[in-house]
């Protein structure tokens, strides 16, 4: 069975929204608000109207199953509250009081806050909840999400009391907070559908102030919720408007007209480095999209474990990330999950030793190779070149099989059967990413690591119900990855705002920008 | 006039519909049908056929092209694949705003390039006619995109007299009422149009300036500013006309850079966007009313150019 459908890992690869699962079981949860009370600080002052520009979708949504741009993804996690989120290496909780897994992780309990409205005033309950997740895990409501749910009986889902739901599982998943729950959980009254999504009714710190207004002027006002159960917002209003081109976002950013951009392009971000009147902010690691060259080592020549080590030493990661990234980026070192929660954090940096590629390359008698390669984000195309010419070095003749982008990966039976290709994938939990992309049950091992002993280690990880098991697990994996994985992670394309100067408390949860620690000078 | 627009009309309809055959089949040619989108390409090939037969995938690609076309014809563009809601109210908005950065384009070019280029081209040769000239063949061999970019950093970064980025949102019209927005993104749309615009009146203007009429009343002693509005103008109005008409087509094309540039909440940017997306409706329903305007603008120009043949 596969648990990720191809639209969600594409739109992670062209940065939609980095979806992602990771963490511990909830018992680990920290209490909801921590990381931005803690950035908050003394002396931030409340109030101010925060004007965000960003991409938006051609016709914008507040449906969480269909929504695709990023104002509207912005929008949905100030409006929605989630049961948990994904803060970068750590799981928070946010409307669950508690997730707590049953002896075998067949069955999960989830036990929301007291006291929490809706901003209709009505009083948020397990129905809600059960039904929310009953819409995530339904294919025609929520065809992106869906898969991550796709191990929850979604049927006998049970409200205990007002307060708690327990969530049967098809299978024993102790990551099924990493998988689903941390990854995408919003939650909404039951019965919302069709328009009634546009009136953006959640229970999260920020209401929508004009409710069917974004439609048509590509822009929405979010006000302050008042009457929120949690830590309250900052700001009295967002206003967050649609601007589809990076740089004309900068420019707007520049004449004054908005405070914050979301999304600049590496080559913005490194222009505007010496300007006083713009301030960059940077999503790190955890935040970023893995920039790869994938060898699948069910093909010829990378069969060869010693051709897949012979890459990875010849590659210039530095020099990749300076020339492509403009160095707004961060040096990959073959995994994904870098700066997330799960992360082998004891495996050593790969150091570049062209010699010992040469000679590996030599004994293996590869001396041609074909990558594949698409623009699936800016500067891929110009990265397989300068790739091609570090492989020179090597005595490795590298040939660029130019691939479309717009149809990458629509056509997934060809990305799944190419021996050496470019990709660029949301920067994943490494839990997250070993369920989808390694394994005989991984949807996109495009690396085709798998056989039974692998297998066994992966769903034995899987339903290893202990955490500190668990991670052992979970480590054991990674540490074979790096050795023997076809990933050559060469690079994190990290997200890249900009702000005007004073604007402060920018977190991210996936590389969304969490609207209620933000303060205005 | 009536019966040569009448005579027109069936190859305007015949490209429209060209134009739609090839903007439904290029939709369909994109990988994965609205169902396979729905369910992911994991789905059990079951479901997938029930999908597709409940949204009427699984009939032929005429029959379906017919019902889209016919959806079309009765008003009704379709919901969008991501909201549910009709897609009408949207479009309507959008084209609103493109009409008013399309007729302020138009406006200055018919008041501004259309004027230079029949003193251009009334005296042809002269000091007056080559500075014209050359300052339009600089305007139209610099893209949009470019000419964008330089005209932010000066009227807006450096001088701070305009906005950067069209961030309009009023409704529909509304954008008149933020003129200062509506500047940097007509200047760029009407520079580029206008200089192609007046490089053809010029042409026009300087063939008709050399021709026996106008020699003989300038050889009369008619005073020049009487031989340009008397004798010369009056020759070249439907060429003049044809001209500005060609423009319409013009903007079209440049509305598509220029919106996205300038982040203008206009059809071509939404046109701009549904590709981005893949979203099939709205780009059929922007792509087919972007095709109506280009098409009106050729009709217009081959009524304007029959009129001056005998």
């Amino acid at each position: 069975m596969n648990r990720y459908d191809r639209r969600g890992l594409l739109r992670g690869a062209l940065g939609v929204a980095a979806l992602a699962g990771a963490g511990a079981a909830l018992s680990a949860c920290a209490t909801p608000g921590t990381e931005g009370a803690a950035r908050a600080g003394a002396g931030r002052l409340r109030g101010g109207r925060l004007r965000l520009a960003a991409a938006g979708a051609a016709a914008q949504t507040l449906n969480v199953g269909t929504a695709s741009g990023m104002t509207d993804y912005i929008a949905m996690f100030a409006l929605y509250d989630s049961l948990a989120l994904l803060r970068g290496d750590r799981i928070v909780s946010q409307l669950a009081e508690s997730i707590e897994p049953n002896a075998d992780a067949t069955a999960y309990t989830v036990r929301i806050h007291p006291g929490v409205r809706f901003h209709d005033g009505r009083r948020c309950t397990a129905a809600d909840v059960r039904y929310s997740l009953a819409t995530l895990a339904d294919p025609r409501r929520s065809p992106y999400y869906s898969q991550f749910y796709a191990d929850m009986d979604a049927a006998n889902l049970k409200v205990v009391d007002e307060r708690t739901l327990r969530i049967p599982l098809r299978r024993p998943r102790a990551d099924f907070i990493e998988g689903g729950l941390g990854t995408f959980s919003p939650v909404f009254p039951e019965g919302t559908k069709g328009a009634r999504w546009e009136q953006g009714i959640g229970s999260g710190p920020f209401r929508l102030a004009e409710p069917g207004d974004s439609a048509a002027t590509g822009r929405r006002v979010l006000a302050r919720n008042d009457d929120y159960w949690g830590k309250a917002a900052l700001l009295d209003e967002v206003e967050v408007s649609t601007i589809a081109d990076a740089e004309a976002r900068l420019n707007a950013l520049r004449g004054g007209q908005i405070d914050y951009a979301y999304a600049i392009s590496p080559a913005g971000a490194a222009a505007a480095e010496g300007d006083s009147s713009v301030a960059i902010v940077r999503g790190g690691p955890a935040n970023s999209q893995a920039l790869t060259l994938e060898m699948n080592i069910g093909h010829a020549p990378f069969d060869d474990p010693d051709v897949r080590l012979a890459l990875k030493l010849l590659v210039d990661r530095k020099a990749l990330v300076d020339t492509v990234l403009f160095g707004q980026g961060r040096v990959g070192n073959d995994l994904i999950g870098q700066g997330l929660v799960g992360f082998n954090q004891t495996i050593q940096r790969r150091e570049r030793d062209v010699g010992r590629a040469r000679s590996l390359l030599r004994s293996a008698g590869v001396s041609k190779l074909t990558l594949r390669s698409a623009e699936l984000v800016p500067g891929m195309t110009d990265a397989a070149k300068l790739f091609v010419e570090q492989a020179a070095e090597a005595g490795l003749t590298v040939t660029i099989e130019p691939a479309a982008a717009d149809t990458f990966f629509a056509d997934i039976q060809t990305v799944l059967a190419t021996p050496f290709q470019a990709i660029s994938w949301t920067n994943r939990p490494a839990a997250t990413h070993v369920a989808a992309f390694t394994g005989s049950e991984g949807a996109f091992n495009v690396t085709g690591i798998t056989g039974a002993p692998y297998d066994r280690m992966l769903t034995d990880m899987q339903a290893t119900v202990d955490p500190a098991e668990r991670q052992a697990g979970l480590d054991e994996l990674q540490a074979h990855l790096w050795e023997h994985g076809g990933d050559l992670v060469w690079g994190l394309a990290e997200q890249l705002d900009a702000t005007l100067p004073g604007v402060e408390g920018v977190g991210y949860a996936q590389s969304l920008p969490r609207l209620d620690e933000i303060s205005m000078p | 006039m009536i019966r040569a627009s009448l005579r027109k009309l069936p190859a305007s309809l015949a490209l429209l519909l060209a134009v739609s055959l090839g903007l439904f089949a290029a939709v369909e040619v994109l990988p994965g049908d609205p169902a396979a989108q729905a369910l992911g390409m994991n789905a059990d090939p079951e479901r997938l056929a029930r999908l597709r037969a409940e949204l009427g995938l699984d009939r032929p690609f005429i029959a379906r092209y017919v019902d889209w076309l016919d959806g079309l014809l009765s008003g009704d563009l379709g919901t969008s694949a991501s909201t549910g809601l009709p897609i009408g109210p949207l479009v309507a908005e959008r084209a609103g705003r493109s009409l008013v950065l399309g007729g302020a384009a138009l406006l200055v070019v018919v008041c501004v390039a259309v004027p230079a280029g029949i003193l251009a081209g009334s005296r042809p040769g002269s000091a007056r006619d080559r500075t014209v000239s050359v300052f339009a063949l600089v305007l139209l061999s610099v893209p949009e995109f470019v000419l964008a970019t330089v005209l932010i950093a000066v009227f807006a970064h450096g001088l701070r007299w305009l906005p950067p980025v069209s961030l309009v949102h009023g409704d529909g019209f509304g954008a008149l009422a933020e003129p200062d927005k509506l500047v940097l993104p007509t200047g760029t749309l009407a520079a580029v149009a206008g200089a192609f615009a007046l490089r053809l009146v010029r042409a026009t203007v300087s063939e008709t300036s050399g021709s026996a009429h106008v020699e003989a009343a300038r050889l009369a002693g008619v005073p020049e500013h009487r031989v340009l509005v008397r004798h010369l103008l009056p020759s070249v109005r439907s060429p003049i006309a044809q001209s500005v008409a060609l423009v319409i087509p013009y903007l079209v094309g440049g509305a598509l850079v220029v919106e996205t540039a300038f982040g203008y909440p206009g059809l071509a940017g939404l046109a701009a966007e549904a590709v981005a997306r893949r979203d099939a409706v709205l780009l059929g329903a922007a792509g087919m009313i972007l095709a109506a305007v280009a098409t009106t603008g050729f009709l217009l120009a081959e009524l304007a150019g029959s009129r001056r043949r005998p």
